[in-house]
């Protein structure tokens, strides 16, 4: 599976202005959000598992299937593919 | 044939996941080389859309209600719909103005059909539960939309909030369920 182009998006105006440092300061944190919001969900997923458990099935195809499709091992593999993706291109 | 109750929460805890990995891939906003954010055009979200539909359909043929069968066949038609012109357009086959819309029309629908089904039900298991999930969809649309419609760019689009929301309830609210 191939990816399309991402498309740039429009900067806002004072990005060239002199408060520059302080705007590309919030600018820098929010294009890091997506390891932000991947590393909360890592420890929601910790937390997840340590509230409520987790429930081994065994490693069988089929039983691998069952002991991922838990809710704290399901959020740490969203937070990886979130990671994953984040990485500079 | 009728699945009990952890099957059912299982497929939704998938499809939960699934919503959440296209919510965030979508509307957080990637790094360029240089330095520049930039909007993820990603071929993976509308191709996961596409195995959303499959999976919703299948309810269809495991449900044991017919108004359950009704409304997730309309959902997994419109997660299909979407799939499909987000493909098209992300493969450069097809590129209108308005696919821009595709999206939060999907989610603006996909609210509405859980409002239909808490309407066609309304003592069922879970009635709050889909009302609250509605409201988050039709909310996530309904920013999205107003966003794309007033040609309004942000790195971070409001839309995030609500539809992380629902992703996070689909996931969650089953786990009550299958206790």
């Amino acid at each position: 599976m191939t990816e399309s182009a991402d498309s740039a998006m429009p900067q806002p105006p004072d990005e060239r202005g002199p408060v520059r440092s302080g705007t590309s300061g919030v600018r820098a944190t929010l294009v890091q959000s997506r390891v932000v919001v991947g590393l909360l969900l890592v420890v929601a997923g910790f937390v997840w598992a340590i509230s409520r458990g987790l429930t081994f099935y065994g490693v069988s195809p089929t039983h691998l299937a069952y002991d991922l499709d838990q809710p704290p091992w399901l959020l740490l593999l969203v937070s990886g593919w979130l990671c994953y993706r984040s990485r500079r291109r | 044939m009728i699945l009990p109750q952890i099957q059912i929460a299982r497929a939704h805890w998938v499809l939960g996941a699934l919503f959440l990995a296209i919510i965030l891939d979508e509307y957080l906003p990637l790094v360029r080389n240089d330095g520049l954010p930039v909007r993820s055009r990603s071929l993976v979200v509308p191709w996961a859309l596409i195995i959303g539909a499959v999976g919703v359909w299948a309810t269809v043929v495991f449900a044991d209600v017919v108004h359950d069968m009704l409304v997730h066949f309309l959902w997994g038609d419109i997660l299909f719909a979407a799939g499909a012109l987000e493909l098209a357009r992300r493969r450069g086959v097809y590129d209108r103005p308005w696919l821009d819309t595709v999206l939060p029309l999907a989610f603006l629908g996909c609210g509405v059909l859980f409002m239909v089904h808490v309407l066609i039900d309304p003592s069922g298991q879970g009635a709050h539960w889909h009302l609250a999930m509605g409201i988050l969809l039709i909310a996530g649309g309904i920013t999205d939309l107003i966003r794309v419609r007033l040609h309004r760019p942000s790195l971070i689009p409001l839309a995030i909030l609500p539809l992380a929301g629902f992703a996070l309830a689909l996931i969650a609210i089953p786990v009550a369920a299958a206790s």
